[in-house]
């Protein structure tokens, strides 16, 4: 499959030097959908098993450096999981994929 | 029996070390037994049983000559943790007849109990020695003693046999002292004794016999401590050793601990044990004791006091490594056992560091780790944390590491 740009440019920010690491990079997320294709669920990185969304406490949208190559537009969602953890998540629209990110 | 007019009973225990290793392994009771040096010491006799002592051994006599003298004899090394055990352990059973308690010096085998007021709890003097010999094992061949003060006591003791109780009562004792020799009086220097010798004053009753104004004027406070002991003045109380609380943990291993790794993750192990104990809680530590039996046989013991008290399991981890990284910190041989204490509790006490003084400690110590980290891994993975864009809309803009250039 090929990446978007905007997800090449965070594995390459992950991947950075041991001389500069961006703080607070985003970490790639699963989604788990519906018959409706309706978000329901997320399988962060490295566990076993995906939780099960249980309420959107906030969202917001970041609309940014349209006037770059790469544009930046994020919608971020607060979301309560089953197992009571806070998550922040974010639907990269241009590269349309998942992310989780402290705020 | 009416109660004969003593305050202090002695318990004696001769040559202790080797009692130990007796109520180690019984079937040693009557053999020839010889202490040796520890790792390190002059290979020479230190102590010996009768039974060495009657095939030509004495204290002082090179090692190689034993067997010669003696083929069946036993050579032990100095086991002064197992000996301090069963002091312990005496101590604690003895506090069962007695609440006051007090160790001689180490090594001297002998335990004052302060008998005063136990006419009422025993009916006789036999009495007191059945319950103090129902405490220590007869193994160790105790040999009991009362009197008026401690050095009549402990002499009385030292002139018993084994299982005979003997008692000098407040009158008896100038008399009881009298024919003795001065070389009893401990609290006198040898070469004051040498004096006395010099003197012609042989006898505690040659002593006794002077005035007491000459004694203080020509041996000082010693001398005139002696004086009053030769003529029965027992002024010196049994001074109970302090319940102090402590907090300990213990270790066995199948397999012998030799390296200083594994060493240090059972110590971690011991120190969550110790600091996860309810009586440890807000409290603070000031000194951390390690007992461990070897796998040669011997056995090491640490004691070490911390610059500040400690509360914490990671400071104590750091206090006590950097203990055992000393040069000789480590044992020389691997740990069979290992036992830690902690000792000096206290309330946890807060602390006021320099504004100054720590920051630069703190580089000091960041610049020093990152030296170690370079050694070890090529590079430094120490990073510090700098704003890049701390108003962007985008997180991972604000901050970033970059590698800390100590």
């Amino acid at each position: 499959m090929n990446e978007h740009p905007r997800v090449q440019t965070m594995r390459a920010l992950q991947a950075l030097s041991h001389d500069l690491r961006p703080l607070n990079a985003p970490r790639t997320l699963r989604m788990e959908t519906d018959a409706q294709g309706r978000v329901v669920g997320v399988w962060r990185h490295g566990r076993l098993t995906p939780r099960r969304i249980v309420a959107v406490q906030d969202h917001w949208r970041i609309d940014d450096e349209w006037w770059r190559e790469h544009a930046v537009v994020r919608e971020y969602y607060e979301l309560l999981l089953d197992d009571g953890t806070l998550l922040v998540a974010y639907h990269d629209l241009v590269a349309d994929a998942w992310f989780e990110q402290r705020r | 029996m009416q109660w004969p007019d003593v305050k202090v009973a002695c318990v004696w225990i001769a040559q202790l070390p080797l009692r130990v290793e007796v109520l180690r392994h019984p079937a040693w009771d009557g053999r020839p037994l010889v202490l040796g040096g520890a790792p390190g010491e002059r290979k020479v006799v230190q102590l010996c049983s009768p039974e060495a002592e009657a095939a030509g051994i004495k204290p002082g006599l090179p090692l190689r000559e034993v067997v010669p003298l003696c083929p069946e004899a036993i050579v032990l090394q100095p086991d002064p943790v197992r000996t301090a055990t069963v002091l312990e352990s005496l101590l604690t059973a003895l506090h069962r007849v007695s609440p006051a308690v007090e160790p001689a010096e180490a090594d001297s085998g002998a335990l004052y109990l302060d008998i005063r007021g136990l006419h009422t709890v025993y009916d006789t003097p036999q009495g007191l020695e059945r319950a103090i010999r129902a405490a220590v094992p007869a193994l160790l061949r105790p040999r009991i003693g009362l009197a008026a003060g401690k050095f009549a006591a402990h002499t009385a003791a030292r002139m018993s046999r084994p299982g005979e109780l003997r008692v000098v009562t407040a009158h008896d004792t100038q008399q009881f002292l009298a024919p003795l020799s001065v070389r009893l009086l401990s609290m006198l220097e040898p070469d004051t004794i040498e004096r006395l010798e010099l003197l012609g004053l042989h006898t505690i009753g040659d002593l006794a016999a002077l005035p007491f104004s000459a004694v203080q004027a020509q041996f000082g406070p010693p001398g005139a401590r002696a004086w009053r002991v030769a003529h029965g003045h027992a002024a010196e109380p049994v001074i109970a050793r302090p319940i102090t609380t402590a907090v300990h943990a213990g270790l066995r291993f199948d397999d012998p601990l030799g390296s200083v790794e594994a060493v240090m993750a059972a110590i971690d192990q011991l120190l969550a044990q110790t600091f996860g104990q309810p009586s440890l809680q807000g409290r603070s530590v000031r000194q951390v004791r390690l007992r461990a039996l070897l796998s040669d046989g011997t056995s090491w013991e640490r004691q070490y006091t911390f610059k500040e008290a400690l509360s914490t399991r990671d400071a104590a981890r750091r206090a006590v490594k950097s203990k055992l990284d000393l040069p000789n910190g480590f044992p020389p041989a691997p740990f069979d056992e290992l036992a830690l204490e902690l000792l000096g509790l206290g309330g946890e006490a807060a602390r006021q560091p320099g504004l100054f003084v720590a920051r630069a400690r703190q580089l000091a110590e960041i610049a020093e780790a990152a030296r170690q980290l370079r050694a070890r891994y090529g590079r430094v993975p120490l990073y510090h944390a700098i704003e890049v864009e701390p108003w962007s809309r985008i997180p991972e803009r604000r901050w970033a590491l970059v590698t800390c250039d100590v």
